[in-house]
């Protein structure tokens, strides 16, 4: 293990610069990416678009670069340049608010429990197993099935299926920083509990937490999409990414782009997704090395 | 046991819903029972291939995609009756009859059309000779019988039209129906109601069993099956029927039934030629298919798609909303969504009988709302600005409702037309999608209170076949019914049921049958899309599916729903399969000698009627209707004998028909009846959840010996006191169920009356006082 750490922070070390300078085109690109789709999410109702949800059977199924239809027609004559907006609107508020409960619940509760430690870990542990061993797709379409598929229920059942992982992650990310020389320091100066765990240790498994939940944003979009693929997801005639790859494999032999185009979309942004919490965490991880 | 006989209910809803749903979507056109659905205009569908110059080869086998299975094969248990199985019964089992698209019967198994009585309570046909089944036992008169017995035992038995059967000589069988029936050939025309299955087998297997072995007549029998896998059946080497050359019948020696529920991997596999044949719910990406060569048949059937309305709910108890919406929407938007057909025919219907049916009414549709944006908008806001909306929202606040439909895609497209049609004159409506089986008891409703109303607004659904229209009216409109989803009933229509129960004239039935279909046009409790299609796809080696050659001679037409005439089906260069059983179907024997069984049946059916008693009936009040006769107490629960001495008024239950907002109610209630004491109630007999074991053991649990103290009770007491008793009321005590007195000693019942009155109009308090003593009278 040691021998591994050395080589690393050797290897790093003699280029700290270029690296720096250099996430790669592929991270900016990335950021790109992500940016255009928060800015179509945040400022998709203001932008000159068709109506995404107005049915016009006389333009059905278009292809692309139609006249007035930049990405052509869905099967039911709706625009797709909007409903691609309208389902990034969706992706990124589920995937968004999905994990950032989980960061500042999953974390918070992690980090208590891992610093406390004893009978509560134990019991606050077993629950986090339980539901961690529970097929979260079971759950998701039993939820769905008796109370009605809406934006809000499913990011409620999104949440409370991803905090168990952040609480495990934090406590694992809590037990190992206690041990650290300033965790130690703060404590023999006589820091208190809140403070060590909001003020010391919090920082520190956020920061961890956040890399994690850069790469699970990605994550939630595929269930967001896996469930409305199914069927299950949030009702019609709200677009999702995952509908439309749904409602353009019904329609694949007339034509292809309504699948291509979401599928492509929802493909680049978690690529993409995935670049930057690569970049990121290589980023961080060097930093943390280097302590 | 309650549980059971609600489950069986949905499975036959679902039996009827299964397939359109979807118009256009999966499956075979929506039939139960006596259904032909008649190809709309054959000469317009797609003509088929001129198949005469061919030399027809034998031997071979073929593999079927199919939409889906049934839970069994065998005709008496309910789920047989899932219509992709249809396909599969149409090779095991012959009918009766056929019925042909335009309704003619032609007897199949039976040697002539049967003949019934002044009547039509029975009905006496013969039976052709020097058929066998499967196992080698004859079909004559005792096996007629045999069957239904079988029926009535099984799980729909309760719900069979015929009372018993009895053998006249050995190919002579008389059917004693419950009720005038006019149209119970059509029963025995029936795609499993009219299969003709060997008893000897049924009770040899048990019910349970018999769904995994199916014996019956037809041109193959049974070889092995694989739940939701593979059905497979080989060429019956006994088939009855010889070839038009006169050669044997069938020509395939096998044919295996492939489950595929996906429509796309039923066409994915067709393409790779893993299938031989596929059945496809419409015409989508089938046109690639047709380009390589493949021969598409296709059957515009009677079924199609419609929206049914919940007129118990608010807005939709408004006629002016159901117009409304119905006005609303545009055909010509809904069937750009998808082809509705290969034949680019799309028949927008009007009423339940598409317009070749012998009882479609060309008048009857007049008052039907067709799109028309003004009209619904016009309604939509008389509504809106009524003070007194049914909703109850303030005047000027719009209409808003949920749309329930299941997840299929195309229903799913079509949903969210409707909702952007409906959001152009101000219905502000939200969609539910829901999975099919959650869907289907969702609409249905359940046994409990309100009985079947379900829990919906309006809901996507699938309908329409071109059964007799008694048959089809009498579960559609008549309150209280599993299937009468819309929850509409209407005095009206009672009466014209009457009619077409009572009369065996073609005229006069069809005139109460067109008048039905002009007071649903004007009430509109549903509004139909346009006829869907069923296709079924084959390679350019299958040949004959069409071809069908009646037993008496003429024939050949095109079979309904997506349906094959399997006899003559054949392919090119088949080479005879040597695996093929020359002999009958070995099975186990029969634990008991049925015989015994049949007389203490027939004696406790055997209820007569006092007509002192009948006399004494209350007419019904004014502004009230006779509603429908139930199966009889007798029937359903023939383990109890009744009272020698004490004739019970009828074997039905009487309904008057009310308001349709207050639900109906088919009660019995025990009571031990002593004088000057509250009625105790000792036992309850719930209708919709009948169940005779529960029944005898409320009966026996309560270990009440009772006196014959009927004279003693008054039986009208009603306001505020009454609802110890009446079950049903309003919120001010007004009872609006009557009692019916059993009177009980040991393990006798006698059933003294049935008088139920629903809900009287406005208020009138019905006198059941009165009634009662005269009833009581009566029978002094």
């Amino acid at each position: 293990m040691a021998s591994i750490q050395l080589s690393t922070v050797a290897a790093d070390s003699g280029s700290t610069a270029k690296r720096t300078k250099g996430m790669g085109v592929l991270f900016w690109a990335s950021s790109v990416w992500i940016g255009l789709i928060l800015l179509a999410a945040v400022f998709g109702d203001l932008l000159p678009l068709k109506d995404a949800n107005r049915i016009n059977p006389a333009d059905k199924l278009l292809p692309i670069f139609s006249d007035g239809y930049i990405l052509g027609t869905d099967q039911l004559g709706r625009d797709i340049l909007s409903r691609l907006v309208q389902g990034a609107q969706v992706s990124v508020f589920i995937s968004v608010v999905t994990v950032t409960v989980g960061i500042l619940v999953g974390g918070l509760i992690g980090t208590t429990t891992g610093f406390f430690g004893g009978r509560s870990e134990r019991l606050v542990m077993a629950i986090v197993n339980v539901m961690l061993s529970f097929p979260a797709l079971v759950l998701l379409l039993g939820v769905v099935a008796m109370v009605g598929a809406s934006l809000k229920v499913i990011t409620l059942v999104f949440c409370v299926l991803a905090i168990p992982g952040y609480i495990r992650f934090a406590r694992a990310s809590t037990l190992v920083l206690m041990k650290r020389e300033w965790v130690l320091a703060s404590r023999m100066i006589g820091a208190t509990n809140r403070r060590l765990i909001l003020r010391v240790l919090m920082p520190d498994v956020l920061t961890t937490l956040i890399t994690f939940g850069l790469l699970a944003l990605g994550g939630v979009i595929v269930a967001e999409g896996t469930i409305a693929f199914l069927g299950f997801g949030i009702p019609p005639p709200q677009a999702t990414w995952g509908s439309m790859i749904a409602e353009g494999k019904s329609a694949l032999d007339e034509s292809l782009n309504l699948a291509l185009v979401s599928a492509g979309a929802m493909f680049f942004t978690i690529l993409s997704l995935n670049l930057i919490g690569d970049g990121l965490r290589r980023k961080y991880q060097h930093r943390d090395a280097q302590l | 046991m309650h549980r059971l006989h609600r489950w069986t209910a949905l499975l036959l809803a679902f039996a009827l819903f299964t397939a359109a749903c979807t118009s256009g979507g999966d499956e075979d056109s929506a039939t139960d029972g006596p259904t032909t659905s008649a190809d709309i205009g054959e000469a317009e569908v797609e003509a088929a291939p001129d198949e005469s110059g061919l030399e027809i080869q034998r031997g071979g086998e073929v593999t079927i995609g199919i939409v889906a299975e049934s839970t069994g094969w065998y005709p008496p248990s309910a789920e047989t009756a899932f219509s992709a199985g249809f396909l599969v019964l149409d090779a095991l089992y012959d009918r009766w009859y056929h019925q042909t698209g335009t309704g003619e019967l032609i007897p199949v198994l039976a040697a002539a059309r049967a003949t019934p009585n002044d009547d039509a309570t029975e009905w006496t046909m013969t039976i052709r000779e020097g058929v066998t089944f499967h196992d080698g036992t004859d079909l004559n008169a005792d096996a007629a019988v045999g069957m239904v017995e079988q029926w009535l035992a099984g799980p729909f038995g309760s719900s069979s039209s015929i009372d018993f059967a009895e053998a006249m000589d050995e190919f002579t069988v008389r059917y004693v129906l419950k009720d005038a029936d006019p149209a119970f050939e059509e029963t025995l025309a029936g795609n499993a109601s009219g299969a003709v299955f060997s008893p000897t087998a049924g009770r040899a297997f048990g019910l349970d069993d018999s769904a995994e072995n199916p014996i019956g007549t037809g041109p193959f029998m049974f070889e092995s099956w694989t739940r939701d896998s593979e059905m497979v059946v080989v060429r019956n080497p006994n088939y009855w029927r010889s070839a038009p050359d006169g050669g044997t019948l069938p020509y395939l020696d096998r044919i295996r039934f492939r489950v595929l529920s996906d429509a796309d991997a039923r066409r994915a596999s067709f393409a790779a030629g893993d299938l031989d044949l596929a059945t496809q719910g419409g015409p989508e990406g089938l046109q690639d298919l047709i380009d390589d060569g493949a021969i598409a048949y296709e059957y515009i059937g009677n079924g199609a798609g419609l929206n049914v309305y919940n007129t118990f709910e608010p807005p939709f108890d408004d006629v002016r909303i159901r117009r409304a919406a119905s006005h609303a929407l545009n055909p010509e938007s809904a069937n750009a969504l998808s082809a509705a057909n290969l034949s680019g025919i799309n028949v927008t219907r009007t009423q339940y009988f598409n317009s070749e049916s012998k009882w479609y009414d060309e008048d009857a549709g007049a008052e039907y709302a067709t799109y028309d944006l003004a009209a619904a908008q016009a309604l939509a806001q008389e509504y809106v600005n009524d003070p007194e909306r049914s909703d109850g929202k303030a005047v000027g606040d719009p209409v808003t409702f949920t749309y329930d439909c299941n997840t299929d895609p195309i229903n799913r497209d079509r949903a969210q037309l409707f909702v952007q049609e409906w959001g152009d004159i101000g219905f502000e409506v939200d969609i539910v999608t829901t999975e099919q089986a959650s869907f289907v008891t969702k609409i249905v409703g359940s046994a409990s209170e309100p009985l079947f109303a379900g829990d919906f607004q309006v809901a996507c659904w699938a309908d329409g076949n071109s059964q007799d229209p008694l048959q089809l009216f009498r579960t559609r409109y008549v309150d209280g019914q599993v299937l009468n989803w819309t929850n509409f009933h209407s005095p009206e229509i009672d009466a014209q049921i009457s009619e077409l129960r009572s009369n065996l004239d073609f005229e006069t039935r069809k005139a109460a049958a067109a008048e039905i279909s002009r007071i649903t046009a004007e009430q509109m409790p549903v509004s139909w899309w346009a006829s869907g299609s069923t296709v079924v796809i084959t390679k350019p080696t299958v040949h004959g599916l069409e071809t069908y050659t009646y037993p008496d001679g003429g024939g050949s037409e095109r079979l309904s729903g997506g349906r094959v005439w399997w006899p003559e089906v054949w392919i090119d260069g088949a080479e005879p399969l040597d695996d093929i059983p020359t002999g009958y179907i070995e099975i186990p024997d029969v634990p008991d000698e049925p015989e015994e069984e049949d007389e203490p049946t027939e004696d406790a059916n055997a209820i007569p009627s006092n007509p002192d008693v009948e006399a004494a009936m209350p007419a019904p009040p004014a502004g009230l209707t006779l509603g429908n006769t139930d199966p009889a107490l007798s029937v359903l629960c023939p383990d109890i004998s009744f009272l020698g001495d004490i004739v019970p008024i009828s074997n039905t239950n009487q309904q008057f028909v009310g308001d349709p907002t207050l639900g109906p109610r088919v009660n019995i209630h025990i009571y031990e009846l002593a004088e000057g004491e509250a009625d105790e109630i000792i036992g309850r007999y719930d209708q919709a959840t009948v169940d005779c074991a529960d029944f005898s053991s409320v009966l026996e649990s309560s270990g009440a010996q009772l006196e014959l103290g009927y004279v003693t009770r008054d039986l009208g007491t009603w306001g505020d006191e009454s609802h110890s008793y009446g079950v049903a009321g309003t919120a001010d005590g007004f009872g609006i169920d009557t009692d019916i007195v059993l009177i009980k000693t040991g393990t006798n019942l006698a059933l003294v009356t049935s008088l139920h009155i629903l809900s009287p109009p406005d208020g009138l308090i019905v006198g059941p006082a009165t009634g009662a003593a005269a009833i009581l009278d009566g029978l002094g």
